[in-house]
């Protein structure tokens, strides 16, 4: 019983600080809903407990920027009316330019790893 | 109990693996078996469970079958034909747990409610069981996020599997470039994919790449070993212990030896730079792709040119002509290959102090003219003479030390004197190459009025111009600025339609290399390539005319908005960095698209009369705009850069004001893309690099670079200051009002590089920092010295060197390991060593006259 307590803790402690894995598994959640109204209700809630996390722990650098960054993608994201090619494409424009890729072309090389993960969200929900 | 339970569950599965070896029928009509008595003949994809041996027969048990005449249950085939069939391959054996299969073309099938699905390449199926017509099958991956049971007609099923539909192979994992947009197997290899992903090696399709033009090794090979180059920017090397140095931009260097990484001795440092020559020596090493050609001058090695102090006597080369100012009058003329000069001394600024055919009148020559032409070799020194001169004006201490020279003397004026506003006199203009020349060297200078003739103004017209103080002050900024661009701009074709439009056409062609006979993307040629602009008077004042009346129409401090287009391009219209930014603002195509995406919405809205308006008027004022910011951000109507135009530009988009004309035009005529272009990347992208030239001619350019730059450094300016105000109050920062308004300014031109986001993160970590109350002292690189820490109070005397500072630490340790992008973001204002970025620039263009074109912060 000890060892599953303890496995326990190390597992919920892992978790607690790894932001990264915290955000990409509310994405895999957020990109199996089919409804627009239920993503756009998801990514909401997920922008509060993100906010929440960077407000109240105390977080590594890597860790302050990919919720930082992430946060802001998702500012992005929860504008969007709808998720129409028009507005995908728009939004995914507009957060290349908040983030300052200047590469040639659209290249996605450059953003930071939680602007990253925004745009796979932003990819994900848009493709349906 | 618990071991009675383990013993009971080993032996029950014993019991089943012992009798369960299943075949599967490959061949139709083929397999004969006997049931009830009677023969029949099985179906290929018929599965059989393989019993017991009694005598010349093996019992089996038929689990699915499609074939008419037999049903699931027991049946019986002879040993020996059983044994032939396995071997022939018409029976083969099944693993209790099926294999994946892979979809390899887009095929429909059935979910559990009837609905049917499309399973698409790449996919991953476990083929099931026959259940009458239906196949069986378990969706294991899908494109769609669909799995579990769903079934295929059986015919329809081996159809596949026999075309490799279906396939039992791992599908081989496409490139990125290939794959169409959105389409991944999984989150995981997709953020995978975007981390790996080098979106510029692969950004070209095939169509592009076969009429591209053959360049192998474009950027791998070091140049010429032995020449002495002039670097147009800012490059990493490695010394011999392994250290990471900069070298600044305008240093000389000379190839020693090439190879996968080129050998590099430093010959010469830029005359603003503070760093010691000596850390470079004896030698450093680059990469190939850090000597790029297009930032790359080819100059006489330092060594070899002469020095131009005190007592060198010269000679222009017969196609050059210099301008020179009359230390007394300051009226302008023009130097000429007949006339002898003499250097006298130096002006505190830098410039050259001559006199000419012996007279005793000074002038003064801007010394990046006279620089110029010394590294093009378009000087001829008489070193006989100049040697004389030296010792015998015993002027050897003057050579190396700055000299106020003397004035007290009339000059006399030239019958070619060119009669400009006595207001403009003092603006240096550059003699142009109206054709081609070549120097003492026989290396061919290619002119460099490309943009005058193209806006063919009439002398009055600039007089007209140069009229108004404030333009007037920024044409000798710009002239100034125009002086120290980089060698790399397009001079493309601006030819127009029947309709006055501009043709299309392609700015830079795809090369390519080959590799075991596979064409390979190798970068990009810039097609018509044009050395930089010359500051011309007509250009400088074109440039100037544009540049005050978009600041005037905006309500921008043109002092505030200088300073990043002298960084950003030197004010060349036509110039063109390595990921094709392009022009004044050095808009990349990224930010060109948002600009247009943003104001399409904002035009729409406004012609439409759209309730979003009235929703976006008080966001011109401070309190509306806060309260916009301050909403959460699904609440929020419009983008920050959309309500930036309907709040405070609408009027000037649409009204008929004067300087605003630059502005109208943009709005009347917006980038439009069609819907076919939003499709994918390599659409927009491939629709945009049609177009390019259109963005480099006028009358387009210089106002839509202008406008660009000056709307992104603006609505970001805005969101900087409401910022920085809310975090003081929140964070008890103790920032005084004018750190607030310096710090906006000083982060809004971070942002100009590192984006609105990229630069926000850092801030609100060093924010972070300071609430600790202690920060980590930073040496004068803006590295940490070790675990020296520094009591702060928020940022209370902090200087807007010290903020510089500190954001430039944040930003370069954002990320832990090396990243060229990092960087060059950290470097962006305040530069390295003292050159470079916007403060370094400014400088440079400034002459000792500070605060006379832009305001350092």
């Amino acid at each position: 019983m000890w060892y599953y307590i303890l496995a326990f803790l190390i597992t919920f402690s892992a978790h607690a600080y790894d932001v990264g894995k915290v955000i990409d598994t509310n994405i895999k959640t957020i990109s199996l809903l089919k409804e627009f109204k239920d993503q756009k209700e998801r990514v909401s809630i997920l922008h509060s407990e993100i906010s929440k996390v960077k407000k109240n722990s105390e977080l590594s650098d890597k860790d302050f920027y990919i919720a930082t960054d992430f946060l802001k993608s998702l500012d992005a994201i929860v504008q969007m009316e709808n998720f129409s090619v028009e507005n995908c494409f728009n939004t995914r424009v507009g957060l290349l330019a908040d983030f300052g890729v200047r590469s040639v072309d659209m290249s996605e090389k450059n953003l930071p790893e939680g602007a990253k993960k925004g745009i796979v969200l932003l990819k994900l929900i848009c493709r349906k | 109990m618990k071991y009675f339970l383990f013993l009971l569950i080993f032996i029950f599965s014993r019991s089943i693996f012992a009798s369960s070896e299943f075949v599967s029928v490959k061949s139709d009509e083929v397999v004969e078996v006997i049931q009830n008595g009677k023969k029949s003949y099985l179906r290929s994809g018929d599965l059989i469970q393989i019993k017991e041996v009694d005598g010349w027969k093996r019992a089996i048990r038929i689990i699915t079958t499609i074939s008419p005449g037999i049903n699931t249950g027991d049946a019986f085939i002879g040993e020996s034909t059983y044994n032939d069939h396995l071997t022939d391959g018409n029976l083969s054996q099944v693993s209790l747990k099926p294999k994946s299969h892979y979809i390899t073309k887009a095929i429909e099938v059935e979910i559990y409610n009837g609905a049917k699905v499309q399973l698409s390449p790449g996919d991953e199926i476990r083929v099931l069981e026959v259940d009458g017509w239906k196949r069986k099958i378990e969706i294991i991956n899908s494109k769609t996020g669909i799995k579990g049971s769903a079934v295929i007609g059986n015919n329809t099923y081996l159809g596949y599997l026999n075309s490799n539909v279906i396939s039992k192979k791992t599908p081989v994992k496409k490139t990125f470039a290939k794959q169409e947009e959105y389409e991944y197997d999984s989150l995981d290899s997709l953020i995978q994919r975007l981390m790996n992903y080098d979106g510029e090696g692969d950004s070209v399709d095939d169509e592009e790449l076969s009429s591209g033009v053959e360049v192998s090794s474009v950027t791998t090979s070091c140049p010429q070993v032995g020449k002495a180059y002039k670097i147009d920017r800012f490059i990493n090397v490695q010394s011999k212990g392994d250290k990471t140095l900069g070298v600044p931009k305008g240093s000389t260097i000379s190839v020693k030896s090439s190879g996968s990484s080129c050998s590099i001795e430093v010959l010469e440092l830029p005359k603003e730079s503070n760093l010691n020559i000596k850390i470079y020596s004896p030698s450093v090493k680059t990469f190939p792709s850090n000597l790029n050609s297009d930032f790359l001058t080819e100059v006489q090695r330092p060594s070899e040119s002469v020095k131009l102090g005190p007592g060198v006597k010269f000679k222009l080369d017969k196609n050059s002509s210099v301008h020179a100012y009359g230390r007394r009058t300051g009226k302008r003329y023009k130097l000429e290959p007949k006339d002898t000069l003499k250097v006298v001394g130096k002006h505190r600024n830098g410039d050259y102090i001559v006199t000419r055919n012996g007279e005793k009148w000074e002038y003064r020559i801007p010394y990046e003219d006279l620089d110029e032409l010394n590294d093009n070799a378009q000087l001829s020194v008489n070193l006989m003479d100049s040697a004389t001169n030296i010792l015998t004006d015993n002027s050897l201490e003057e050579a190396v030390n700055t000299v106020s020279a003397e004035y007290d003397c009339t000059d006399d004026v030239r019958e070619n004197y060119e009669d400009v506003p006595l207001e403009a006199t003092d603006i240096e203009w550059q003699t142009c190459r109206l054709k081609n020349s070549k120097n003492s060297r026989g290396k061919t200078l290619q002119a460099n009025d490309y943009m005058d003739k193209e806006l063919k103004l009439k002398n009055s017209d600039i007089n007209k111009i140069l009229e108004v103080p404030e333009k007037r002050r920024f044409a000798k900024c710009i002239s100034s600025s125009l002086r120290h661009g980089t060698n790399r701009s397009s001079n493309p074709s601006c030819a127009k339609d029947s309709k006055g439009n501009i043709i299309p056409k392609r700015i830079r062609q795809a090369t390519y290399s080959k590799k075991s006979g596979k064409k390979r993307f190798a970068g990009w040629r810039l097609l018509n390539k044009a050395p930089k602009a010359c500051a011309s008077k007509e250009l400088s004042s074109h440039l100037a005319d544009r540049f005050v009346d978009m600041t005037k129409c905006l309500g921008v401090d043109a002092k505030e908005l200088f300073p990043i287009i002298n960084h950003e391009s030197h004010f060349q219209p036509k110039t063109i960095s390595p990921t094709f930014a392009l022009g004044v603002g050095q808009i990349v195509s990224v930010n060109y698209m948002d600009f247009y995406n943003k104001l399409n919405q904002a035009k729409s809205m406004i012609k439409s009369n759209s309730r979003v308006l009235n929703y976006a008027k008080p966001f011109s004022t401070k309190e509306g705009y806060r309260a916009y910011e301050d909403s959460p951000s699904r609440s929020k109507k419009v983008s920050r850069l959309t309500a930036f135009f309907l709040s405070d530009l609408k009027d000037k988009m649409t009204g008929n004001q004067k300087e605003c004309k630059g502005l109208k035009n943009i709005y009347d005529n917006p980038l439009t893309l069609p819907s076919s272009a939003k499709k994918s990347a390599s659409k927009v992208n491939e629709y945009l690099r049609a177009r390019e030239n259109e963005r480099l001619c006028s009358p387009k350019n210089p106002d839509e670079g202008f406008y660009m730059a000056a709307v992104y450094y603006m609505y970001n300016k805005k969101y900087f200051t409401y910022m920085l105000e809310k975090e003081n109050k929140e964070n008890k920062l103790n920032m005084t009002a004018k750190q607030i308004k310096d710090f906006s300014i000083i982060l809004a031109r971070w942002s100009y590089n590192g984006g609105v986001a990229g630069v926000s993160g850092p801030f609100e970590r060093l924010v972070q920092k300071l609430k600790k109350g202690t920060i980590e002292s930073l040496d004068k690189n803006n590295n940490p010295i070790g675990n020296k820490k520094r009591k702060v109070s928020g940022f209370s005397n902090f200087s807007n060197d010290d903020f510089k500072s500190y954001m430039s630490y944040v930003i370069k340790h954002r990320y832990k390991g090396g990243n060229a992008r990092r960087l060059e973001v950290a470097r962006y204002v305040a530069g390295s060593n003292g050159v470079g970025g916007i403060d370094g620039d400014l400088k440079q263009v400034e002459k000792g006259e500070e605060n006379s074109c832009g305001t350092t912060y």
